[in-house]
């Protein structure tokens, strides 16, 4: 693999407004033509599976399929559907959903999913980016969440793809199900799109902290990213970042989780972003921010502008400019993450992926 | 607090198997006569929550909920149960979503939120918890006490057995209302719980010296991963909390796969050989956990591997190897894989010259 740098992050994460306003509707009408009203009112249960980044993005949704589209939602790792979740989804009356989640369209345990849901009867949607790769092959239906190539990068572009693409079927199953109308559903779409500007605004205002934040941590050989409910997915994808850009071992981590467990390892100066939007885990976040300052943790957090709340404990603040619904955060409050990454690894001296390294044999 | 010395996790493991044998059938008869006869039997959902090591024990028994209870089995911590899973759980009768909350103590907050909130949305409660008249049992519908004799302060142990020990239990009892196992079926799953204190015991002399140089070998990585699948998921989660907890090194407990796609490219300049351990039992997926420590060879990482005695295949891809000494079926394997890690947290926690829980350091 030729080194790949790590500036190729700013410029996949710069394009997101663009993306997000040039694609929502057209993400959207792939939707609507892979599946019917009638195939998404024959399901009553949706899993959502993937690897890596598709993972997190599963995690990262998991809220707008439970909350809007008022269908339970069953996020799991592919291998861990394939091996335990696919077969015990037969366990409860009426249809599953199965949607695999690959940019590539290559994943193996991801085409092994979706072959797996098959035999168990679960209708199968293969989301992905690649036209033609096999899992168009593998799954009844396609959704294409396919973009303009950026040439090769962590996926940041690709991750928000297949946000867009998992929110749009969320939506279309709550209008089938009549959990939403028609006009809620075109807002819903409408909301989306119009986080282009928040994008915009939050690219400007996080860049300068969040590489204050990577020169000031780059001595760290560990941190910790934070969230609940949607910001879980975005905690794992944001740490998933900082390893696979500049190697260092970061992990996303739930909030409670954090407060039981890892708040107990050393050092004693560990890094830990706190993901906090407004919504329902705000209030731990809270309470959060306050016990990790007073542990002495080095701490950032990610907020709403002017959410001094948490603000208040941070050494870092990474503000969001605008207004986010909750089950719609995960396609901006990773922002920073990226900056973070691509800064460190610059300091560090490294290329992405261990790209700069021999290849292990 | 008083300092508490890693001592205490030795003494915890060593009575397990004792406790196996000793407390089971009271565990039994707790679950047995929590419920109202056919009470169960409308159940199709169950949630289990709690956290840190509770957490750890309701992902490493949803197996046993799917495969014997043939139920749908959602684990997930307190506060994300709280927040999130609550408000969004399907309901279609009194008893069809059963909330199970754990906690050792029955004080821990959230937990107690958790079964407020759950009663609130009309699911049937159950607390499995050590202590009668907590807040846990005042607030859940019903009570699994599974009571054991106290040890004194210690990362959770005996009580994670306790804990799970319960929920297994209460596993097989609600495949037998549901008529998926038979009454003899569900007693032969009971006696099995309470056989493996063979399995525990041989287990445990097979592992204690390597435990022993798995520390010397070890002590000086800061950072390591532990990874598993299906109920190895749960065992290594807590297998990386006792080590966090006993010697506060940043241990974590990760996913088979997603340690392949994402923790793989970790390559500290001062540690690049960070250390894998593999938890791989006879099961579903241990295909994929013996790839991922042949992965892990390759990588340049150091690699111990918890097989079950004989599995050359996993032992070819280790360092070093903890040989589980019998057979046991996948949904209980968490009552026995990870056994010898808290050896090994303990050994490393005395070998650092620290205390458990940072005792030896001022209270933050």
């Amino acid at each position: 693999m030729d080194p790949m740098k790590p500036d190729v992050m700013v410029r996949q994460v710069s394009d997101l407004p663009v993306m997000t306003r040039e694609q929502t509707n057209r993400f959207d009408e792939h939707v609507r033509s892979a599946l019917s009203a009638d195939d998404l009112k024959s399901v009553v249960r949706v899993f959502v599976t993937g690897d890596g980044d598709s993972y997190h993005a599963a995690r990262a949704q998991e809220m707008v399929f439970e909350s809007i589209a008022g269908v339970p939602c069953h996020p799991m790792s592919a291998q861990r559907f394939l091996d335990y979740g696919a077969e015990w989804m037969t366990l409860e009356q009426g249809r599953a959903l199965v949607i695999a989640i690959s940019a590539s369209g290559r994943t193996e345990r991801g085409l092994q999913s979706l072959a797996r849901a098959q035999v168990f009867g679960a209708l199968t949607v293969a989301l992905t980016g690649t036209p033609g790769s096999p899992f168009t092959e593998a799954g009844e239906r396609v959704v294409l969440a396919d973009l303009p190539d950026f040439g090769r990068s962590p996926g940041i572009r690709t991750y928000n793809a297949s946000l867009m693409g998992l929110t749009s079927i969320a939506l279309r199953l709550g209008e089938a199900h009549g959990n939403i109308d028609a006009a809620f559903v075109e807002a819903m779409h409408a909301e989306m799109a119009g986080l282009s500007d928040v994008m915009t605004a939050t690219l400007q205002a996080v860049e300068a902290p969040a590489r204050a934040a990577a020169d000031a941590w780059q001595d760290a050989p560990m941190e910790a990213w934070l969230g609940s409910g949607p910001s879980y997915g975005t905690a794992l994808f944001s740490a998933a970042k900082v390893v696979e850009a500049a190697g260092i071992f970061a992990i996303g981590q739930d909030l409670e989780e954090w407060a039981h467990v890892e708040r107990f390892a050393y050092p004693d100066d560990m890094p830990v972003v706190i993901i906090a939007p407004p919504g329902r885990s705000h209030w731990r976040a809270v309470k959060l921010a306050e016990q990790v300052k007073k542990l002495g943790r080095r701490l950032a957090v990610v907020v709403q502008d002017g959410d001094d709340e948490v603000a208040t404990h941070a050494d870092f603040v990474f503000p969001v400019m605008g207004e986010v619904r909750e089950e719609l955060t995960p396609l901006v409050y990773h922002i920073p993450s990226n900056f973070f990454a691509s800064r460190i690894t610059e300091n560090l001296g490294r290329m992405l992926f261990q790209s700069d390294r021999p290849r292990a044999a | 607090m008083e300092p508490m010395s890693p001592d205490v996790l030795i003494r915890q493991a060593e009575s397990l198997p004792a406790l196996a044998r000793e407390a089971t059938s009271a565990f039994d008869e707790a679950v047995r006569s929590a419920f109202d006869p056919g009470e169960l039997v409308g159940v199709n959902r169950v949630y289990l929550t709690g956290d840190g090591d509770s957490y750890h024990a309701a992902e490493a028994a949803a197996l046993a909920f799917e495969e014997l209870a043939g139920v749908t089995c959602e684990p997930l911590s307190g506060q994300r149960f709280l927040d999130y899973g609550a408000d969004f759980m399907p309901i279609y009768s009194p008893t069809s979503t059963l909330v199970v909350g754990i906690s050792a103590s029955g004080r821990t907050e959230r937990g107690v939120q958790a079964l407020e909130r759950a009663r609130e949305r009309g699911a049937l409660t159950a607390a499995v918890t050590g202590k009668a008249g907590s807040a846990f049992t005042q607030t859940a519908q019903r009570s699994i006490i599974v009571d054991i004799e106290d040890y004194g302060p210690s990362p959770g142990i005996r009580t994670y057995h306790a804990s799970l020990s319960g929920l297994l239990l209460l596993a097989a009892r609600l495949g037998e209302a549901k008529k998926r196992v038979s009454e003899a079926d569900a007693a032969a799953l009971v006696a099995e719980i309470e056989n493996l204190e063979g399995v525990m015991t041989a287990t445990l002399e097979a592992g204690r010296a390597t435990a022993a140089e798995l520390v010397d070998a070890w002590k000086d990585a800061d950072r390591m991963i532990f990874a598993g699948s299906g109920p190895s998921y749960g065992t290594a989660m807590f297998a990386a909390a006792k080590v966090v907890e006993a010697s506060g090194v940043f241990a974590v407990g990760q996913d088979l796969e997603e340690w392949s796609h994402v923790e793989r490219f970790a390559h500290p300049r001062d540690l690049p050989d960070m250390p894998l351990v593999v938890i791989a039992p006879p099961g579903r997926s241990r295909w994929r956990a013996a790839s991922l420590a042949e992965l892990g060879c390759r990588l340049g990482r150091r690699v111990a591997v918890a097989a079950a005695d004989g599995d050359e295949e996993m032992f070819a891809h280790a360092d070093f190897v903890f040989q589980v000494m019998g057979e046991v079926r996948e949904a209980f394997s968490p009552l026995v894989y990870h056994l010898i890690f808290n050896h090994f947290a303990s050994y490393l926690t005395t070998a650092l010259g620290r205390m458990c829980f940072r005792t030896d350091r001022p209270r933050r």
